[in-house]
């Protein structure tokens, strides 16, 4: 009969052998696989460098066109630039023709007209003179019936009559025309 | 003990693979950090490439050339005096009595945008008709202008029997000017396209009747991007 003494100690250093082994292993296929990896990332960093090196040729490339194309750009830049100012002043442009048309269509002949000026509110201050009454009674009643062009009188009021040293009737008229202010 | 050294072990090859890993991994991001910065950017150059290559030369060369004759750069002066002596004589209306005052010959320091004016007054006198024609008339020429003032003497001659009313005219006038852009920015901003009002805006350009002006011409060694001649 055989004993024995040992056979707890083996099967101890068996195991503590076979857990050795397989961390070896795991160590082992750990080490390959990080490698792998480090080699894939590494070609990947080279792949994209290589597109980042075409993409520079191709930048370089367009930004050369262009630059042929300078001459359109400045002159596409500079409309631009211009055309906001522009079409404000065409819109101003418009509105003061209207009104002087307005204006020109009320005033009957022999008329002296100091001058007529918009203001802020869109009042027009028509100051002048006329040499005779019917004169002044024309100029009201066409203030009064004016129907031509794009503007209407909404508002008119005679804030002064007086009679000149020549004889001569001056006034002085405030008229509101519809969208002068605008 | 065993346990002890696998542990150290396991620490090294961790540390080794930061060590080693590490700059790759930052390099791999930094290329494609810069990949991506060079895709936005080609695409925006081939944007605005597109965008120049489609836009009709010829068309933008007469559009800036009449902008600039309507719409000025510069203070149009000899442009304005030279429009309205030729616009009464047209009319056949006599013209004087001319007043500006025409500022700073320098540069204002001014911004790209700033739009400027510049104004003055005039006497015009004849005609009543012929004076309407010319204050019609007036605002669609170039360079672009503003009535401000009108001050009409409608006065017919009683010496003469005549059908004519004649009339003298004080017209106070506003002329715009606004100065060019100084440089076109990054290479890669976008350029802008204009939309179909802005383009009937630019239409209503060829509208503006002008006048020949006599100028000096002087020769000068630098090239202005934006001086298109006029």
């Amino acid at each position: 009969m055989e004993v024995n003494l040992f056979a707890k100690k083996i099967k101890r250093l068996r195991d503590r052998q076979r857990i050795k082994k397989l961390a070896g292993k795991i160590l082992l296929v750990s080490m390959l696989m990080l490698a792998l990896l480090m080699v894939a990332l590494s070609a990947l960093a080279l792949r994209i460098a290589s597109s980042n090196k075409n993409l520079e040729q191709k930048i370089s490339l367009t930004k050369n066109k262009i630059l042929e194309l300078q001459d359109v750009e400045s002159k596409q830049v500079y409309l631009v630039s211009k055309l906001g100012s522009f079409a404000n002043l065409l819109k101003l442009q418009e509105r003061h023709q209207a009104v002087a048309e307005a204006i020109f269509n009320m005033i009957p002949d022999g008329t002296t007209l100091q001058g007529f000026e918009v203001n802020e509110k869109g009042t027009i201050d028509l100051a002048g003179s006329v040499p005779a009454w019917s004169k002044l009674f024309e100029l009201l009643k066409r203030i009064k019936e004016q129907t031509t062009g794009q503007l209407r009188v909404v508002q008119a009021q005679v804030n002064r009559i007086s009679f000149g040293k020549t004889g001569a009737i001056n006034f002085g008229i405030n008229i509101v025309l519809s969208g002068a202010s605008q | 003990m065993r346990n002890k050294q696998l542990m150290i072990m396991s620490g090294i090859a961790l540390v080794l693979g930061i060590i080693v890993f590490g700059p790759t991994l930052s390099n791999l991001h930094k290329v494609i950090k810069v990949n991506k910065q060079q895709k936005t950017e080609l695409n925006k150059l081939e944007e605005k490439l597109q965008i120049l290559e489609g836009i009709d030369k010829n068309l933008i060369t007469d559009r800036v050339k009449k902008m600039e004759m309507v719409f000025p750069s510069d203070k149009p002066i000899v442009e304005l005096l030279s429009s309205l002596s030729q616009l009464s004589a047209k009319h056949g209306l006599s013209f004087g009595g001319v007043s500006l005052s025409p500022g700073a010959l320098t540069d204002e320091k001014k911004g790209e945008t700033d739009l400027s004016d510049l104004t003055f007054s005039f006497e015009v006198g004849g005609e009543f008709n012929s004076v309407l024609k010319f204050l019609r008339e007036l605002e669609n020429t170039a360079p672009l202008m503003k009535i401000d003032k009108v001050g009409l003497t409608i006065k017919t001659n009683p010496l003469f029997d005549i059908i004519t009313t004649m009339v003298a005219a004080d017209i106070d006038v506003s002329a715009f000017y606004q100065p060019a852009p100084k440089s076109l920015g990054g290479i890669s901003q976008p350029v802008k396209l204009l939309s179909r009002s802005e383009e009937a805006i630019l239409s209503r350009l060829f509208n503006f009747t002008k006048f020949q002006a006599v100028l000096p011409v002087v020769q000068t060694g630098k090239t202005d991007l934006f001086d298109f001649g006029q």
